[in-house]
């Protein structure tokens, strides 16, 4: 029996440098690919306990489109039978629900500022209009697939897969120069 | 500024107080604020601003309007710039193109006096094709004299930023003349959010010079006040499936809206006559704009001519600003209304039913002749011929979009006919010329758009109603003339198309030459293709076509309407310079350690590190290690796991123990190879499935695909990007590992061939799978990315040579493994290629491309993959082509020469009766030919003795 602790960087020594913090100014682009993510998944005919899960940590069903903060992470349903969670890991779900960690799979960057929204207007045609805390948006930025979540009005994590994390970081750090946005 | 009015006249943009200085030609020109180029250089006495594409004729300002190619510059360096819209800045620097060695005296007019004969329609089908070193010698000089301008061919970036901008909206509008603001503005007072994109750079269109400057004004202050973002200077380029290119300077919005208004207007027509590209020859629009927003006079002396009002308005203005007029051609018999009554009144000749047939002078109008319907001429003394064919309503956006257009007789033009969901048209684009129609149909386009979203109420809806039958009742204006056809018998070049001096007689002879359909005679003659985008030709090609072939003008129609709808440069197109790269977490060491790197599908990786056959060497004597994070690494779990994967794969999943490994093929439906790779399974529910690089996010998708029917109790989780990977091979790679990883039992024994691990490695979490595709000992190590950097270091501290994709070709190609894409395609069956071993028909579960496989398993390959030795020191280029009997039956998918085995390798594509072991080949690559026997394709270590010690 192979256990799955190699795909948990906090399972290895040293363990993976902090998170970088917030930057300082009009605007900030802060990466913050280390934050814990993990991904929670059912089988097809297990939904209901995937959503009981959800509800039971977040004290809210799961909704498409809707991410919930609860306890300083962020559940983020991608498909009733999958969901991430962005933060704190949860405790072990009960099967059938099963976890993986996914922390180094995915970029995340952190886009906030008053500019934050025109800045990811340079890079993704994802309609954050009628974006508010919570909203989650799947689709393309700069190209590549990602995960828009809107943690505050004005304050933006984009997640992208970790291949993608060099390239994304430059063009957002381009797109965000005439805004004035600094990063870190 | 001689050519400037008395201050009382005109001049509304610009500020006379202040004057700013530019260079054209090297010459000063003063200018006031708010002049454009263009306006600055008609007043300063320049009226040639450009040489013509190909015969380098004089060309003046024509339509002031940014609508035609007459007034291309280069400023301060960027080519095609349109002088009459740009506006001047101190100190610019103004270039005319197209012209050597000057603007004055062109020596390249040469052309237009002897290159006729030498120019004809169909030039790059005809000329210069026998014998074929004259297109060779020729290329350099054509480029030369013809162009529209240069780029500096050693900047090795742009000068300037564009930007992309993403805007959703619930109302585009795009025009910002009477009709669009009354769109936008009824729109965005509805409640919806309403973006407007104007190409002026302010907003009321024909209306600022024609006398409702204050009107617009007022609908403009109503925009802002109800929130309409109003985009200036914004050409749109495009309708692309609901999504709007607007160009703005260094801004390219991508505009989607919910519904889109084109009130994109009209574009005046020019006339068919001799000589009608002379400077001095303007459009009536052109001529009221010059005196009206800039205060310049367009000319001391003018005949004006036309088929409709928009004439006989720029004589009353011209009049009004002191210009003389000699005569007014109206093509119409018997002209009323109100300007007509006001030149009679004032004693101008007006001449009815007569029509311009000639302007004649050097390097601007001198003289001008007149046709009267008999027949008989007149000829004028003038500096100014002011004409106007009428107005073609601007449909390219509406047709992008999907709208057909018919042909309306009485008015001579092409209007739409049906409008596509979501789309709405205002103003002159549908016809209704007069500005307060035009105003009218915007606020009711603006109004139906608002209530198609949901927003407005019942009084919104009646006030609508109100709208529609007022316009139903407007004037639709006094009606003008067809335009004349072009005059025959007289001396000059009538031209068609200015941008691409494409003129009635090329046109004639297109037809002449079977050519007759408009889309045919486009691509013969060129004609439409310029810079104006058939904004000033569309109409007259299709009359002169119509006259030729006696087709309706409805029959013959118009091209096909293309973006860009404005000249735009290419950079503002291709956006950032940044292209999406797949990068592994290694990256920055292999670029440190001096890598080459390439591309490899969408990932940028390690090609050498500069001496491959020493990295090879490594690998083969020592120890090297690769990086192998693009991998696509799986991990299916779940009860139903290893049921899953037995409908997957062509053998069987399930009776793999855990902690062991087996290689897997996957089979399409069609029993065709899609990928390859291995499978660990890791406990009972949970296996480590890992796929080529390039097929890692297909083959995810595929099994969620066939998830998706099936509904097991399985969970799939992609981790490709989430693990790091690397290869540790060579003879020394077990006591490397073993130095790092003092925990894992790395003997012979405890850690066999295709056997899976657990252990950690330099401190490092691993998944450590005992496998091998370079020929050699090895392990691969999968770990959390995070992590990578570390494992590898320690690799290379520990002896480990960094070896790069090329000298893993090699290696594979050594053992004669297939790569799935390079030496197969999607024809290539398990049996085609020798991997049929990984085919197991006795399963008795169904399996995807069971049914396709069995029956290929009862049939003969017609032709295999095979392993060829290739005589001599060098070996063909992959893509090679094999040959039998001197014709093409095969070909080399991968060829390399190996240092250990000292002879060239690869791997061939051969017909069935050359698949024999021992078979002798030809290849030929380009001029070369090369011998090559048919071998077993495993020539390094065929037993794999070295892999399994
Ligand atoms: S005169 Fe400038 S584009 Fe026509």
């Amino acid at each position: 029996m192979i256990d799955l602790g190699f795909l948990d960087p906090a399972a290895s020594t040293p363990p993976p440098r902090s998170p970088v913090g917030d930057v300082p100014g009009a605007g900030a682009l802060v990466d913050r690919s280390l934050v814990v993510k993990t991904e929670l998944q059912t089988g097809p005919d297990d939904t209901a306990e995937l959503a009981a899960a959800v509800e039971r940590a977040t004290g809210a069903p799961p909704r498409t489109g809707r991410a919930i903060e609860a306890d300083g992470a962020w559940w983020c349903p991608l498909t009733p039978t999958r969901v991430l969670v962005v933060g704190d890991p949860p405790a072990t779900p009960a099967p059938p629900v099963s976890a993986v960690t996914v922390t180094s799979g995915f970029a995340a960057f952190g886009l906030s500022g008053p500019t934050a929204r025109a800045v990811l207007a340079r890079v993704s045609a994802l309609d954050l209009r009628r974006a508010d805390t919570g909203t989650l948006l799947p689709g393309s930025v700069a190209r590549v697939p990602a995960i828009v979540l809107c943690r505050r009005e004005d304050e933006l994590l984009i997640l992208a897969g970790s291949a993608h994390a060099q390239y994304l970081w430059e063009t957002l750090v381009d797109a965000a120069e005439p805004s004035q946005v600094t990063h870190a | 500024m001689k050519g400037r009015l008395p201050y009382n006249v005109g001049g509304a943009r610009i500020d006379r107080s202040r004057v700013l200085r530019f260079t054209f030609d090297g010459k000063v020109v003063e200018a006031h604020p708010g002049d454009t180029v263009g306006s600055a250089l008609h007043a300063a006495g320049q009226t040639t601003l450009s040489r013509s594409f190909k015969y380098h004729r004089p060309r003046g300002l024509l339509c002031c309007a940014g609508q035609c190619p007459n007034c291309l510059v280069d400023v301060d360096g960027s080519p095609g710039v349109r002088a009459c819209t740009e506006p001047v800045r101190e100190g610019m620097t103004v270039t005319p193109q197209n012209a050597w060695p000057s603007l004055g005296f062109d020596a390249l007019r040469a052309v237009d006096r002897v290159g006729g004969p030498f120019t004809p329609p169909g030039f790059y089908y005809k000329m210069l094709i026998r014998p074929r070193a004259a297109w060779r010698l020729a290329e350099p000089m054509i480029r030369r004299v013809a162009g529209l301008g240069r780029l500096d061919p050693g900047a090795t970036e742009r000068r300037w930023r564009t930007d992309y901008r993403r805007r959703h909206c619930d109302v585009l509008v795009v025009g910002g003349g009477i009709a669009g603001l009354a769109a936008a503005v009824r729109a965005a007072e509805l409640g919806a959010d309403v973006v407007l994109a104007d190409d002026g750079p302010e907003p009321g269109g024909r209306c600022l010079a024609e006398g409702d400057g204050a009107r617009v004004a007022a609908l403009a202050e109503r925009a802002s006040a109800a929130g309409v973002e109003l985009l200036q200077g914004a050409s749109a380029l495009g309708f692309f499936d609901g999504l709007v290119a607007v160009w703005q300077g260094s801004v390219l919005h991508q505009v989607r809206a919910a519904r889109t208004v084109v009130a994109t207007g009209a574009v005046e027509q020019p006339l068919l006559f001799a000589g009608n590209d002379l400077p001095g020859v303007m459009l009536s629009g052109a001529v009221r704009r010059l005196i009206s927003l800039y205060g310049v006079a367009p000319g001391t002396r003018a005949v004006v001519a036309g088929v409709g009002d928009p004439a006989l308005e720029a004589a009353v203005a011209l009049r009004a600003a002191g210009i003389h007029v000699a005569a007014v051609a109206d093509a119409r018999p018997s002209p009323t209304g109100e300007a007509a009554d006001a030149l009679r009144a004032a004693g101008v000749p007006l001449l009815e039913g007569h029509t311009v047939v000639r302007a004649a002078g050097g390097s601007r109008v001198a003289k001008v002749t007149l046709a009267a319907p008999d027949g008989t001429r007149s000829r004028l003394r003038a500096d100014l011929l002011v004409i106007s064919g009428g107005m073609a309503p601007a449909t390219s956006l509406l047709a992008q979009a999907g709208t057909s257009l018919e042909h309306d007789g009485e008015r001579g033009r092409f209007v739409p006919a049906d409008l596509p969901p979501g789309v709405f048209a205002a103003g002159q684009v549908l016809g209704h010329d007069a500005p307060a129609a035009a105003e009218l149909s915007g606020a009711v386009a603006g109004a139906d758009a608002a209530h198609e979203l949901g927003l407005g109420d019942d009084a919104s809806r009646a006030l609508l109603a109100e709208d529609v039958s007022a316009l139903r009742g407007a004037s639709p204006g006094t009606p003008s003339a067809p335009p004349p056809a072009p005059p025959k018998g007289e001396r000059g070049r009538c031209v068609v198309c200015l941008c691409e001096d494409v003129t009635v007689k090329d046109l004639k002879t297109a037809v002449a030459e079977g050519f007759d359909d408009i889309e045919l005679a486009k691509r013969y003659t060129t004609a439409t293709m310029g810079p104006c985008q058939g904004r000033m030709c569309q109409r007259a090609v299709n009359a002169v076509l119509a006259e030729e072939t006696g087709r309706a003008p409805a029959a013959v129609g118009l091209t096909t309407a293309r973006p860009p709808w404005t000249t735009v440069p290419l950079g503002v197109l291709a956006g950032r310079p940044y292209q999406p790269a797949k990068r592994s977490a290694l990256h920055a060491r292999h670029r440190e350690a001096g890598a080459r790197i390439e591309w490899a599908g969408d990932w940028r990786r390690a090609y050498d590190y500069g001496d491959p056959d020493a990295e090879i060497a490594a690998v083969h004597d020592g120890c090297g290690v690769i990086d192998v994070s693009s991998l696509g690494k799986l991990l299916v779990r779940g009860p139903d796991a290893a049921a899953f994967l037995d409908r997957v794969y062509p053998n069987r999943m399930s009776t793999l123990a855990p902690g062991r490994i087996r290689y897997g093929v996957l089979t399409g439906e069609a029993g065709r190879i899609i990928d390859d790779g291995t499978v660990a399974r890791l406990d009972d529910e949970t296996f480590y499935v890992t796929t080529t690089s390039s097929g890692a996010g297909a083959i995810f998708e595929w099994l969620q695909w066939w998830q998706a029917d099936w509904r097991l109790d399985v969970r799939i989780t992609d981790v490709t990007q989430s693990l790091s990977a690397v290869n540790v091979a060579g003879p020394r790679a077990r006591d490397v590992l073993a130095v790092l990883a003092p925990g894992l039992d790395c003997s012979a024994d405890g850690f066999g061939y295709l056997d899976a691990r657990r252990g950690a490695v330099a401190g490092v979490e691993a998944l450590a799978l005992r496998i091998g595709f370079v020929g050699e000992l090895g392990y691969e190590l999968h770990v959390a990315s995070a992590h990578a950097l570390t494992l590898w270091d320690a690799l290379v501290a520990a002896g480990a040579r960094p070896f790069g994709l090329e000298p893993q070709r090699v290696l594979r190609l050594q053992k004669g493994h297939p790569i799935i894409g390079v030496d197969t395609d999607a024809e290539t069956t398990p049996a085609m290629a020798g991997m049929d071993f990984a085919v197991k028909l006795d399963k008795d579960e169904p399996f995807v491309g069971r049914w396709a496989l069995e029956r290929l398993a009862s049939r003969e390959c017609t032709e295999r993959l095979v392993g060829v030795v290739i005589e001599g020191e060098h070996v063909p280029g992959d893509g090679a082509v094999v040959v039998a009997g001197d014709a093409p039956a095969g070909r080399i998918t991968s060829a390399r020469r190996s240092a250990r085995l000292g002879r060239g390798i690869g791997l061939a594509w051969v017909p069935n009766g050359l698949s024999e072991l021992g078979s002798r080949i030809e290849i030929r690559d380009g001029g070369t030919t090369f011998a090559a026997e048919v071998v077993d394709a495993a020539f390094y270590d065929p037993d794999g003795e070295r892999l399994r010690t």
